[in-house]
């Protein structure tokens, strides 16, 4: 269990740069802001909560808090992943809620120009609409920054209903 | 230190110390002995007892003694006997320390924030603990080995530390039977109508957040006590009563749990008038013939009033039942006992913390889950061959036929269940707060144990049937089922599954 630390410390300097955590979902590699991303821990099995949303996975223990664990390919339309070998959970926190999101490997902590994130297409294909904040082009590699609120709001929304 | 408790055996003592002699810290020599304690001794007692006392400390120690008082020869127990004790070579480390412990423990006031969170860390050393446990019995470690001795110590310290935050969150209840004093003057003088409180077990501890909630209720309960409990001064002396009524309010500790009796000695229940109300207001049949305990319970029916006249102070309908329902939210439970023209009694149980929950650990399809310990009527083998072809399947436990919940099924989760576990289902029979009851159909039983609740809502939303979380032992999370939820449910489901085809 370590805590995602700052990419660098020019993230706040004049030339703006976006600490990025990517990770991959299934074999998709996504990206979220590091700011929404609070630790990342190793995985325990969520206790399941009866009649939840599918993409609810359950909650687990973290410290004495019992926080939601939410599969995000659900969420994101991606097929069913096979078991997992040796998942995380990253943390995140979005306007004081927070919910673990399932990932299979966290790859690199990168600090990409601001400047370079742009929004999302206006047609989605492949991924549910809301799902994506942005995406980023790193060194020719195109990065797809998840929207946390998205991820966060719809699970709480879903178990209201 | 012994000593000055061995001479408290003697008689009536008091001490000073006098630390004149006391040099700064620096300078202090640990060989040496600089207190000198004046002990005043009051009793008929022989020098010979107080020498015999010091003893074994005579060579380290210059003892005087003196008898004063001798004017009160007459008396023994009046005429002290001072002893002046120098200990020249004395342990000094105590007593340096031994004037900060004489002193009188003092208060200071902290953040309630601040104590939750302390709990909150008890909370996670005591599952930091048993996982710590499970790992040392994993790894083939025996139960008699250092390493788990060692162990058994800190769980006993962790139970001692979790125990004093506790003590730390409660409070005595006499703020608030002050609060209640106050509340019946004023009520008194409304209507006219004399009475006096008799407070005991003042001195209780309970939870502060169960005193804080405890509040509203009672204070209903004593308006309600003065307004329809004690008659007006007329009705009194004719019944041959002091004018003034009583009051009794009682507070003490009862196997866990602290129970609170309000007492009076007015005219009681009114039962025919109870009954004639609750008939005009179609709560019960005309013909039914309740029992004198079914018509108690009438006074908590919601909407339930007898009062002829309402008034500015009771009466309004919404009494009793607003009472019952908040203190069902503690996790409280509240009875009555009447008798005509002699008085009624509420007694209220509730729990001493609103932290932590017994419950039982219950297995269902390869999870576990908690059952509040409240709500748990009886359990028994699950006989599954009961009567069937309803549609529901029935159980018949405790003399009355109840519907059985396959709580797996209700609750949703797939995984089949494990055939061992599965083998010999227990039904657990729960009722709610209007008593109603269902059988909850279990894998197993596994224990009966305090849990440490963690609040759900808020982070996952409503759950239905779930009332809570808690954290196991092992680290996992478990849900506290909410039986009241769950009743409700089952009430709701034959009316949406299809009506069986009978005649």
């Amino acid at each position: 269990m370590h805590h995602a630390s700052p990419p660098t410390p020019a993230q706040t300097a004049a030339d703006q740069q976006t600490g990025l955590l990517t990770f991959l979902i299934g074999g998709d590699e996504f990206c979220l802001p590091v700011a929404q991303v609070r630790e990342i821990c190793i995985w325990s099995a969520p206790t399941p909560l009866p009649h939840a949303d599918p993409a609810l996975q359950g909650v687990i223990n973290l410290r004495g808090m019992v926080l939601p664990v939410i599969d995000p390919s659900v969420r994101l339309g991606l097929p069913k992943p096979g078991p997992r070998v040796r998942p995380v959970i990253i943390v995140i926190e979005e306007k004081g809620r927070q919910a673990g999101v399932i990932a299979d490997r966290v790859m690199d902590i990168l600090a990409i120009p601001t400047t370079s994130i742009e929004p999302p297409p206006a047609i989605s294909t492949s991924l549910r609409t809301g799902s994506l904040a942005a995406l980023a082009l790193h060194q020719g590699r195109l990065l797809r920054i998840l929207d946390a609120a998205h991820l966060l709001a719809s699970a709480a929304e879903r178990t209201d209903a | 230190m012994y000593l000055l408790t061995a001479l408290g055996d003697l008689g009536v003592v008091s001490i000073t110390c006098d630390l004149s002699a006391l040099p700064d810290l620096d300078h202090l020599s640990p060989e040496q002995g600089y207190l000198t304690w004046a002990i005043r001794l009051s009793g008929h007692i022989a020098e010979a007892a107080i020498r015999e006392v010091f003893d074994f400390v005579e060579d380290v120690t210059r003892l005087n003694l003196r008898r004063t008082g001798g004017g009160l020869a007459g008396d023994p127990s009046d005429s002290p006997a001072p002893v002046s004790v120098q200990p020249p070579d004395a342990l000094p480390a105590p007593a340096v320390q031994s004037p900060a412990l004489v002193a009188d423990g003092g208060t200071i006031r902290v953040e309630l924030d601040r104590i939750d969170r302390l709990m909150n860390l008890v909370g996670e050393l005591v599952i930091g603990q048993s996982m710590l446990n499970q790992r040392l019995q994993n790894a083939g470690i025996g139960r008699h080995s250092p390493a788990q001795e060692a162990l058994g110590t800190i769980a006993a310290l962790t139970r001692d530390l979790q125990e004093a935050v506790m003590v730390m969150r409660s409070q005595p209840v006499k703020p608030l039977f002050q609060r209640m004093g106050r509340i019946l003057r004023e009520a008194a003088q409304t209507l006219d109508k004399p009475a006096d409180l008799l407070c005991e077990g003042e001195m209780t501890e309970v939870d502060r957040s169960i005193i804080e909630r405890l509040a509203d209720p009672l204070t209903h309960m004593i308006r309600n006590a003065i307004d329809h409990g004690i008659e007006d001064r007329a009705t009194r002396r004719a019944a041959g009563k002091p004018e003034c009524g009583h009051i009794r309010l009682s507070a003490a500790h009862r196997s866990g749990r602290v129970v609170i009796e309000l007492a009076d000695d007015g005219a009681g229940i009114d039962r025919s008038r109870v009954k004639a109300t609750a008939i005009a207001k179609g709560l019960i049949a005309p013909d039914a013939q309740p029992t004198e305990a079914e018509v108690d319970a009438l006074l908590f029916h919601p909407g339930f009033s007898t009062a002829r006249n309402v008034t500015a102070l009771s009466g309004r309908g919404v009494g009793m039942d607003v009472v019952r329902t908040s203190l069902l939210a503690l996790g409280g439970r509240i009875s009555i006992a009447s008798q005509p023209g002699r008085g009624t009694r509420f007694t209220l149980s509730l729990p001493l913390t609103l932290a932590v929950l017994n419950g039982m650990l219950v297995r269902v399809r390869g999870q576990t889950l908690v059952l509040p310990l409240t709500s748990v009527l009886e359990t028994a083998i699950a006989d599954t061959a009961g009567p069937a072809g309803t549609g529901a399947r029935l159980v018949r436990m405790r003399g009355r036929h109840v519907s059985l919940c396959d709580l797996g099924a209700v609750l949703g989760f797939s995984v089949p269940a494990d055939r061992a576990e599965a083998a010999h289902p227990v039904a657990i029979l729960v009722a709610d707060e209007e008593d109603r009851q269902i059988a909850l159909l279990v894998d197993r039983i596994i224990d009966q144990q305090q849990f440490v609740i963690k609040g759900l809502v808020g982070n996952c939303g409503k759950v239905p049937g779930i009332a809570a979380a808690t954290i196991l032992g092992d680290g996992q999370v478990a849900l506290i089922l909410d039986t009241a939820d769950l009743i409700q449910h089952a009430a709701l489901a034959p009316a949406i599954l299809p009506e069986p085809a009978l005649a």
